[in-house]
């Protein structure tokens, strides 16, 4: 971060009343260390401020320029009398505006060179007088309101030192009741409300400050109960809350905002209180870990203090303390190393593991305007590694995945002790459910005692565990084929090729059984369409004249899946 | 005398020293008491007590008094 000797100038331009917007913005930028000098523009002022060369904001020579727009201000008309004006009255106006704005960010540039200017984006206001005719018709406002942040983003891309300002995703995340207070607009002309201007003074304060190079470069990590829930060497490999559902989806889904990081140029480091091996062992070895070995540029996994840890990582990485994000579930560990490396910024980890994507993605310490060649070279460098360690493995590394999971399905007949299981299985299975016919206990009874009905069940056990019963299917016989009457997996093992193994097991099943084919029929619903390309991908031949899929036993056995370990049980 | 939680907005809006801090203090008399100043007093107030006052009331509250009166109003 280069120190200010001097206070930033910054300039407040806009369509309302920016003086209140101006006291919080000075506040933000001292909290981040930075005296600025403020120029406030007149009430609607903007585009005489920058059109005239003599104004006072061009004396003034800003460094950094705000143009705040309000949709309001910029297009009354659209609010106050939508229907006046047909789509294409409204896309002239647009287009109009947008150009109007082009061309003073034009003359910014040709005046300020070295200034930054910042457009605000428009945020579309839910309520409007149009309701649902907002979008279902040609009177829409919204479509026109983004017609024009679009026109914007297209100048940004084509004008050097324009930068847009992101306010819809402020006024989202505050929820626009927070965003307006009409008070204010009454009272002062303001467009925002209290905590609207310290958001947004906020985002004013963190672009000047990534504009000035204040970007950190390194997130260092704690592992047990940041990246996966539980503990290293005490836990399991099968323990591990880190996996496709739950706790353990929202320890994967974390690591994946970690690895997205990283390839924005963020180096990843470990900082971690465990043996080393049996750390490693997990993110070498657990299918669910996002990020491996070679996506940290640093490791320091040992019983040592964590603050010379991060002292450590830091030379070896070549960095200053001050280019470090240290992120650690414990209180105990941020608050050691608040006290002992103030330069290094400690995140305020939440104490729910579910919120640790979005309290990362909150931090603006990793911000940047732009990617240098240098940041996607160090994502690259890094990334070539990895490659490089992968390539042994095979090129279907979905099969290697598969590998991992040590499936093994048992699949037996249905019995009575199996009746409400069974039956549960049809009434909530929604997904992966081939024909989604909901069956009671008593209709399970009867179809145990067919002579033409089979009823099996799958039981699955693989590296995480014993998952119990997870599939049903019920055959019926008709004439020489046998049909699949039901065939469901529980949610949890979708996704895995299971159902290949089962499809398979009931061909072997049908023949034994001396039918000459098997038959699949998929009834779509709105739930289920995962399901509907089993029978055409495992070679069933449709039967146009009723709807069905066939497979012909004579000609050989269906393949299953090397990967699971199947056991018939009778 | 002045409920000192007052006394302290008052103070960190206005800019001035707790203790001059008065129920006789008045908007002529601070040069941080203008009409947006204002605004924001009152909105500090609403902060610091859990109220929320109309717009209408808002520019009438010019004194101490008449803010304590409101925020009584409002128990």
């Amino acid at each position: 971060m280069v120190p200010a000797e001097n206070p930033v100038k910054v300039a407040l331009l806009g369509t309302s009343t920016l003086e209140l917007l101006a006291r919080s913005v000075n506040r933000a930028l001292q909290r981040r260390g930075l005296s600025a000098e403020l120029y406030v523009g007149g009430f609607s002022q903007y585009q005489q401020e920058l059109l005239s060369e003599g104004s006072s904001y061009y004396r003034f020579a800003p460094a950094y320029t705000f143009l705040l727009l309000d949709a309001s201000d910029l297009l009354p008309s659209f609010f106050f009398e939508p229907l006046q004006q047909s789509g294409e009255e409204k896309a002239a106006a647009v287009a109009e505006r947008a150009e109007t704005v082009r061309r003073l960010a034009e003359l910014n540039a040709a005046r300020l060179p070295a200034n930054h200017l910042f457009v605000s984006l428009l945020v579309p206001p839910p309520l409007t007088v149009l309701g649902p005719l907002n979008w279902n018709s040609s009177y829409s406002l919204h479509e026109h309101l983004l017609a024009f942040n679009l026109q914007l983003a297209k100048a940004q891309r084509e004008l050097p030192n324009v930068w847009l300002l992101d306010l819809p995703s402020v006024a989202l995340r505050l929820g626009y009741d927070r965003w307006i207070d009409p008070r204010m607009w009454y009272l002062a002309r303001c467009r925002w409300g209290e905590q609207a201007m310290e958001a947004v003074a906020s985002l004013v304060a963190s672009s000047i400050s990534a504009l000035r190079g204040g970007r950190r470069k390194c997130l260092v990590l704690d592992l047990d109960n940041t990246l996966w829930g539980g503990v290293a060497g005490t836990d399991s490999l099968a323990e591990m809350q880190l996996g496709a559902e739950g706790m353990g989806l929202a320890f994967h889904e974390f690591q994946k905002v970690l690895r997205q990081l990283r390839r924005q140029g963020i180096l990843l480091a470990i900082n971690s209180k465990n043996n080393f091996d049996d750390s490693m062992e997990i993110i070498e070895k657990h299918p669910f870990m996002a990020l491996r070995r070679a996506d940290f540029a640093a490791i320091r996994i040992n019983w040592g203090d964590k603050a010379s840890n991060l002292r450590e990582i830091a030379e070896e990485l070549g960095l200053g303390l001050n280019s470090l994000v240290f992120f650690d579930d414990s209180p105990f560990e941020r608050n050691l190393v608040r006290d002992q490396l103030p330069e290094v910024e400690v995140v305020e980890v939440p104490p729910d593991p579910v919120d640790y994507g979005k309290t990362l993605l909150s931090l603006d310490s990793f911000w940047t305007f732009f990617l240098t060649k240098e940041d996607l070279d160090r994502s690259q460098k890094y990334q070539a590694k990895v490659q490089r360690e992968q390539k042994r493995r095979s090129a279907a590394s979905l099969e290697d995945f598969y590998w991992r999971l040590h499936m093994k399905a048992t699949i037996r007949p249905g019995s009575e002790n199996l009746i409400p299981r069974i039956s549960q299985l049809t009434q909530k299975t929604n997904q992966f459910n081939l024909t989604t016919r909901r069956y009671d206990g008593n209709q399970i009874r009867s179809f145990l005692s067919d002579p033409d009905a089979r009823v099996f069940v799958l039981e699955l056990s693989d590296c995480f565990g014993n998952e119990g019963v997870v599939g049903v299917a019920i055959l019926k016989r008709q004439r020489d084929d046998f049909r699949i009457d039901t065939l469901l997996l529980s949610c949890r093992v979708i996704g895995r090729t299971i159902e290949n193994a089962f499809v398979s097991f009931l061909a072997q099943q049908a023949k034994k059984d001396q039918a000459s084919r098997l038959l699949g029929e998929y009834i779509p619903t709105a739930r289920n369409s995962c399901a509907a390309n089993l029978y055409p991908s495992l070679g069933f031949s449709p039967m146009p004249e009723n709807g069905l899929w066939a497979f012909d036993l004579s000609g050989g056995t269906l393949p299953s899946p090397s990967w699971i370990e199947v056991m018939a049980e009778e | 005398m002045v409920d000192g939680k007052l006394r302290q907005v008052f103070s960190e809006v206005l800019g001035i020293p707790v203790e001059e801090v008065t129920p006789e203090i008045h908007p002529a008399q601070v040069e941080r008491w203008d009409s947006l100043g204002h605004l924001m007093l009152i909105l500090a107030v609403e902060k610091a007590y859990g109220v929320r006052f109309r717009a209408a009331q808002i520019p009438e509250l010019k004194s101490v008094r008449l803010i304590e009166a409101a925020l009584k109003q409002s128990q």
